[in-house]
């Protein structure tokens, strides 16, 4: 360890002369040092931090609620081509036979209202969530 | 007095109430630790609203690994470096060792300021002259009584290099506050 340094270290431990002129400039410039700086932030700091922070969440959540609303349209999407596909199917409606004609469009409906579904539990739950 | 784990948990449930005490706690280190970096009252203002706003964001992911303060000590250092590169003010990585112990022992000072001034103020003065990695390890060290390991983890440097800075930074400021003081005598 060098002079200097074992300078420091006593006159941090109060232990060097503040007759020597080195030890002397230390214990001043320590001094300083160890004063706080006249700086404050201003009165209201803390309630414009909390006002940023419950903006940057609201606007997280909607953001989520974005991307579930998206991915539940995606979802309808891929279960409506599914069932245009499927409805080529022939299905015995027996007593329900005047319906038909009208296959594809009720298992595009009936996937519809599942998907709506699912969509709307999962917004309902993430909103409850966060009440 | 709210432990720390006990506070952490309630600010991540969304408690307003506890994320005022959490800044109450540590404005000041944060405050000290960007005012030594940025001058500008509103910049300054801004940044610590920043480092904050990270500070409520990040929270869930604090591992209690280290203190609290630390933590946050960690994050208002690296705000304050992003903030210096974007700014494109004087930051490098590593200090420029010699450039700066020539420049700052044979940088004259300003007669006004020698005129002046008590050692205190002159020696804030000189504080702001160094590299950015002076005045951090300086702050953390006298005005936060950090100690090294701390001071290493905020700062992501090897033990030897904070201590390092830590001589440098105070044999310089002492070097320039001796012949400062010399010139009083002789006056």
């Amino acid at each position: 360890m060098s002079y200097e340094e074992n300078l420091q270290q006593d006159v941090e431990r109060g232990n060097a002369s503040p007759e020597d002129k080195d030890a002397h400039t230390y214990y001043r410039v320590f001094d300083a040092l160890n004063k706080a700086p006249d700086m404050r932030l201003q009165s209201n700091f803390a309630e414009k931090v909390i006002q940023k922070a419950l903006a940057v969440e609201q606007k997280r959540e909607s953001l989520r609620d974005f991307w579930w609303l998206a991915l539940g349209c995606l979802m309808l999407i891929i279960f409506a081509i599914i069932a245009f596909a499927y409805a080529a199917v022939e299905v015995n409606f027996s007593a329900l036979h005047f319906l038909s004609p009208y296959k594809g469009f009720l298992v595009v409906a009936v996937v519809m209202w599942l998907g709506f579904n699912v969509v709307e539990r999962k917004l309902f739950q993430s909103k409850t969530d966060h009440q | 007095m709210i432990e720390e784990r006990e506070l952490v948990s309630r600010v991540i449930s969304g408690d307003m109430y506890a994320f005022r005490l959490l800044m109450k706690q540590h404005e000041r280190l944060v405050l000290h630790m960007i005012g030594r970096l940025v001058k500008d009252n509103q910049e300054r203002e801004e940044l610590c609203q920043d480092v904050f706003l990270r500070v409520f964001e990040k929270l869930k992911d604090f591992t209690f690994q280290a203190k609290l303060s630390t933590w946050i000590a960690t994050i208002a250092y690296r705000h304050a470096i992003n903030y210096l590169r974007k700014h494109k003010m004087a930051f490098s990585e590593i200090p420029d060792e010699e450039n700066v112990i020539t420049a700052f022992v044979n940088q004259e000072t300003p007669e006004n300021v020698l005129e002046e001034i008590d050692t205190d103020e002159y020696v804030m003065k000189l504080v702001e002259q160094l590299p950015v990695q002076y005045k951090t390890v300086l702050t953390l060290y006298h005005l936060e009584g950090m100690s090294y390991p701390e001071i290493c983890e905020v700062m992501n440097m090897p033990d030897g290099t904070v201590k390092s800075y830590l001589f440098r930074a105070r044999n310089l400021l002492k070097e320039k506050v001796k012949r400062h003081l010399g010139k009083e005598e002789l006056l």
